[in-house]
């Protein structure tokens, strides 16, 4: 495996944050918004867009980069087709 | 139209792709593969880019759970030579750091970038055009 790229450590929270925030409605979030981009920051839910191009680009503008997280509603864990079999499985 | 040219060489088509921020362009050797969903950067090129992340992504591993791996918004292009000048073929796009660091490339190119372009395998050709 190779090493972990570090963030700074105010975005690595923000995005643990926002991820478990979104974790804990995640239900609740596709039924309404499946297919759509939450942006979050601070644990919560700020706008849901439709193009993640403009949740980005209104992300950076109110929070600066690093400051906010974009959720895609409803997405399913990604094939890397023949190098899927370089991807070590989560433990636990 | 730009059009890109590349000859396939042992099965695999090598690309230079260019990560774009501003002004500066770094440039990484990307393989190209139609059964990635996803474009995903090495280690290597998130940490010389300084790249900040912007959410999680799930990664579907051979067997067992999937893996979580941090996710970018970056400008991804391929340098496409003309006459006189470079031309930039790029969108602006999500992608995902891969878990592992490949031994021969930096960049997987996945069919969120290519569904942009127009491209061709004849022969032992690869054609890419915009």
């Amino acid at each position: 495996m190779a090493d972990t790229v570090q963030s700074s450590p105010v975005a690595e929270s923000q995005l643990d944050k926002n991820q478990a925030a979104y974790e804990a409605i995640q239900p609740e979030m596709e039924d309404k918004h499946m297919g759509r981009v939450a942006l979050m920051h601070d644990g919560e839910v700020v706008e849901v867009y439709n193009d993640s191009g403009d949740a980005y680009k209104i992300g950076c503008e109110k929070f600066g980069l690093g400051k906010f997280s974009l959720v895609n509603v409803g997405e399913q864990p990604i094939s890397l087709g023949f190098f899927t079999m370089f991807v070590e499985p989560r433990e636990g | 139209m730009p059009t890109f040219t590349k000859r396939i060489e042992g099965g695999q088509i090598l690309l230079i792709a260019s990560v774009v921020d501003g002004d500066s362009r770094n440039n990484y050797t990307a393989l190209l593969d139609t059964g990635a969903q996803r474009t995903m950067l090495s280690p290597k090129v998130v940490k010389a880019t300084g790249l900040e992340g912007i959410g999680y992504v799930d990664i579907v591993p051979a067997s067992g759970e999937p893996i979580r791996t941090k996710k970018y918004r970056v400008n991804l292009g391929l340098p496409i030579r003309q006459r006189s000048a470079t031309l930039l073929a790029g969108i602006e796009l999500e992608v995902a750091q891969l878990p592992f660091q490949p031994v021969n490339f930096d960049i997987l190119l996945g069919m969120d970038f290519l569904m942009h372009f127009h491209f061709t395998m004849y022969n032992d050709l690869f054609i890419l055009s915009n």
